[in-house]
């Protein structure tokens, strides 16, 4: 310990040192076990997050659609995957028409080949804003007036600025506005007005032949508001029963809501029971541990004693010992878990498939300091047996014992 | 001698795995870009990979050194040079070079996050090292100064 003074600290910082295969296998375990939960805590926050913010701004209640294309739509939701599929625009007025429908909006979905800003495929959306009741209210904030010929509203994963142009299929678009990261597929696409895609989609039919630029009277699906009193099965029935047979499909956005939230639970569950089972496995071995090594330092401990040092002292001393073990697995575990989930966000959020925004600053640093309080009481509570039993013991029953 | 072993083979390891990522781990992207005369130029992505392999097979050296040498003021310049190195696998992806715009990108999805990690991680463990190093030196020096 060289020129160090001999307090509680240095004493069980030397002990620790003098073992350090077992002091590095006990960090790693803390450090597992604070990775898992303060890991398994943010992903979990940032889906449910990403989910609340789909129930927020799905708007609709129901969207109809081309049959077989219910995957198709979902996935452009979600994902922002571009999605081609079309049917007739007249489908717009005849939802309409059906019992139950209050409102009714025509949307055109037009996929990219290559964006100039980065050479990616990009999903469009081409809305009315005449009829529309979603895409509008979201750019409230961010767009006064209403969305002009080919000006365009980005989302929040499209690299461009407010006033700058974008090109698509040789032509240049204003971005009118940018919307905020709403975790889901609307970060990767672009909006405009039903004039402005149909105009992107003529321009398109120089590269490549599109349904849109040989039939004008076509539209991708058809969102839906439903009447109060009225729930969305019973709509849903109505619209298949009267055009079904005419290739409209439905897709009901809480079965849709509810299908994700079903796997989020069963996702959330698989990270609680292995923090669960992380903390039981860490808190075992460390009661075993610190058991089992009590019982090997008896001798050192009575020696201790004979030296003047108080029974408070010792106990001070295991605990101290099983203290600086939980803070350096803690931060290790934390650190990594951040190395990861932060830095790899996009592509966690990739391979998930489902809603992702991960929280606020704040709440990301009212999560670490609880997963540290958590993971670094661990040691305390594991050490706290072998603490009371070497405190409570007699210097001449224990140094006998070492014997 | 453990610790020259420790602190080489990490460092190796780091600088490794730095050049290997652009190259088979998380690949940049493969899209190239069309230009006016019809030619085809990869992405800026792409060039910022080749750099990274550089500077990883240079903090790849600087671990090896960190093994090879014994003297401790050598290894502390050796792990200040491969320290520096690392800033500047951080800085070509953010600064020098930069990537793709889009962060859906596999450049920006992979890549590049996976460089700022083994950078931030061999600028922190040759960082540590030269400080380990330092004390050491310092330590032993006042030790044969007071005999």
């Amino acid at each position: 310990m060289d020129n160090k003074p001999l307090n509680t600290v240095n004493i069980a910082f030397h002990t620790l040192k003098r073992k350090p295969f077992r002091t590095t296998g006990l960090i790693l375990l803390v450090a597992l076990f604070a990775f898992t939960l303060f890991g398994g805590t943010v992903l979990s926050q940032s889906m449910e997050n990403g989910m609340d913010n789909l129930s927020k701004r799905m708007g609709a209640d129901i969207l109809a659609v081309p049959y077989g294309y219910e995957a198709d739509i979902q996935s452009a939701l979600l994902r922002g995957e571009p999605s081609t599929f079309y049917f007739d625009a007249d489908t717009t007025e005849k939802v309409e028409s059906v019992e139950g429908v209050e409102a009714v909006s025509p949307q055109l979905y037009i996929a990219t080949l290559s964006a100039g800003c980065c050479s990616y495929p990009l999903q469009l959306i081409g809305f009315d804003p005449k009829t529309d009741f979603i895409i509008r209210p979201w750019m409230s904030g961010s767009l006064e007036h209403s969305l002009a010929d080919g000006e365009i509203v980005i989302g929040s994963n499209i690299s461009a600025k407010v006033g700058q142009k974008l090109k698509f299929f040789d032509q240049t678009y204003l971005v009118a506005a940018r919307l905020d990261k709403t975790g889901m597929g609307f970060d990767n696409s672009v909006f405009m007005n039903l004039t402005t895609a149909k105009q992107v989609v003529w321009n398109s039919e120089r590269i490549q032949a599109h349904p849109v630029a040989e039939n004008d009277n076509l539209i991708s699906s058809v969102i839906i508001k439903i009447k109060s009193g009225y729930t969305g099965k019973d709509v849903a029935n109505n619209i298949l029963q009267a055009y079904a047979k005419e290739g409209v499909h439905v897709v009901v956005a809480k079965n849709m809501i509810s299908d994700i939230s079903g796997s989020l639970r069963g996702l959330t569950t698989y990270i609680l029971i292995l923090a669960g089972v992380l903390l039981v496995l860490a808190v075992g071995v460390l009661i075993i541990v610190f058991s089992v090594t009590l019982n090997g330092r008896k001798r050192e401990f009575s020696i201790f004693r004979v030296l003047g040092a108080t029974r408070s002292k010792l106990v001070k001393l295991i605990l101290c010992e099983s203290c600086l073990i939980s803070i350096f697995g803690t931060a290790a575990g934390i650190t990594a878990a951040a190395l990861v989930v932060f830095p790899f966000s996009t592509y966690i959020s990739t391979l998930l498939g489902l809603p992702y925004l991960q929280p606020s600053p704040g709440v990301l640093f009212l999560m670490a300091a609880l997963s540290f309080l958590i993971s670094f009481a661990t040691g305390p509570i594991a050490s706290a047996y072998a603490a009371v039993q070497i405190g409570s013991s007699e210097i001449y029953t224990t140094m006998k014992e070492g014997e | 001698m453990k610790n020259r072993l420790l602190s080489g083979i990490t460092v190796a390891v780091f600088g490794l795995l730095i050049a290997l990522v652009p190259v088979c781990i998380f690949p940049a992207c493969s899209k190239v870009i069309e230009t006016a005369a019809g030619g085809a130029v990869p992405m800026k992505c792409f060039w910022a990979g080749q750099a990274e392999i550089g500077v990883g097979l240079l903090i790849l050296c600087g671990g090896i050194l960190l093994v090879v040498f014994k003297s401790p003021l050598t290894r502390i310049g050796v792990s200040l040079m491969t320290a520096l190195a690392g800033v500047l696998s951080l800085l070509i992806p953010t600064l020098l070079i930069g990537g793709c715009e889009m962060p859906t990108m596999p450049c920006r999805m992979t890549t590049f996050p996976t460089l700022y990690v083994l950078g931030a991680l061999t600028v922190i463990a040759c960082a540590a090292n030269a400080f380990y190093l330092w004390r050491k030196n310092h330590q032993s020096r006042v030790k044969a100064d007071g005999q």
